[in-house]
């Protein structure tokens, strides 16, 4: 049973990737790309990895998602196929990948990892213990970068600069 | 070992697997949003090989590699967050997205 739903989930997350390797319009891509991402909370679950599996939900299926989403249909529309690369056409980009994976799993599949077998425990306490002791100089590096992406999010998207290159788009064609 | 859900090759094969995917919509894609989703597949196929081994590794400290994770994914909607605004201004200015498009340092 274990097993049935592993393969059930390893497939929808497989699935989606390829949905968002190859599906042609972007709107199925990024619901691909969903699927994807449910289905690796799922397989954190098997990791026991339950605080991840819980935030990997909560920030990209409820964050990054939308995100991605709402800038698909406030740029090129849902509609929309999009082409493919011309210095980089399907055929030689999937060669290219499978020779790359070919030699991924045969040093995986060579190395002689020591593998065990630890128990499914809760995680919660254990990561807010380390990230307050051992890893408190990253979290608080972390927390000066969210403040500097907000900061740089904002001038980005400030009015201003739409205004003037408006403004400036207008005074090139009256020239 | 039996199981194929206590192998812990089977996730390693699905990181693989879904990072040469995301490989491939990187290197395929001319739309920078669908390039934007590649990247996100790789940075989730990392985070699930850092937990993979966080899980099959004899340590009395489980959670090391959940806190690479966790920074990974920090780290990812960061990255969508400022793309997101990058890629608004750019189609405000050029009105495309398409990455060949967008060539004007060529001169």
């Amino acid at each position: 049973m274990k097993d049935v739903i592993f393969i059930a989930i390893a497939l929808v997350t497989l699935g989606g990737a390829l949905f968002t390797a190859f599906n042609k319009s972007i709107i199925n891509a990024a619901l691909g790309l969903l699927l994807s991402l449910v289905g690796t909370a799922g397989i954190y679950i098997y990791l026991s990895a339950d605080f991840l599996a819980v935030s990997q939900i909560l920030i990209y299926v409820g964050g990054v998602m939308v995100v991605i989403l709402f800038s698909i249909m406030l740029t090129s529309g849902g509609g929309q196929v999009f082409s493919n690369n011309p210095a980089m056409s399907l055929l030689p980009a999937i060669l290219l990948v499978t020779g790359f994976g070919a030699i991924y799993f045969y040093t995986t599949w060579n190395t002689d990892f020591t593998f065990f077998k630890n128990e499914y425990t809760p995680t919660t306490k254990m990561i807010g213990n380390m990230l307050l002791k051992e890893y408190i100089a990253v979290f608080e590096l972390v927390s000066v970068l969210i403040v500097v992406l907000l900061v740089g999010a904002g001038v980005f998207l400030r009015k201003e600069l739409v205004l003037k290159d408006s403004s400036k788009s207008e005074e090139e064609s009256e020239e | 070992m039996n199981l194929i859900s206590e192998n812990p090759y089977a996730y390693l094969a699905i990181a693989i697997i879904m990072f040469s995917l995301g490989l491939v919509t990187v290197l395929t894609r001319t739309n920078i949003l669908a390039i934007l989703m590649g990247l996100e597949l790789m940075l989730n196929a990392s985070a699930l090989n850092f937990i993979t081994f966080a899980f099959f590794r004899n340590s009395s400290i489980l959670v090391n590699g959940h806190i690479f994770a966790i920074f990974v994914i920090i780290l990812a909607a960061a990255e969508t967050v400022v793309a997101f605004a990058i890629v608004l201004t750019i189609f405000h200015q050029r009105q495309t997205v398409m990455s060949d498009k967008l060539n004007k340092l060529k001169g």
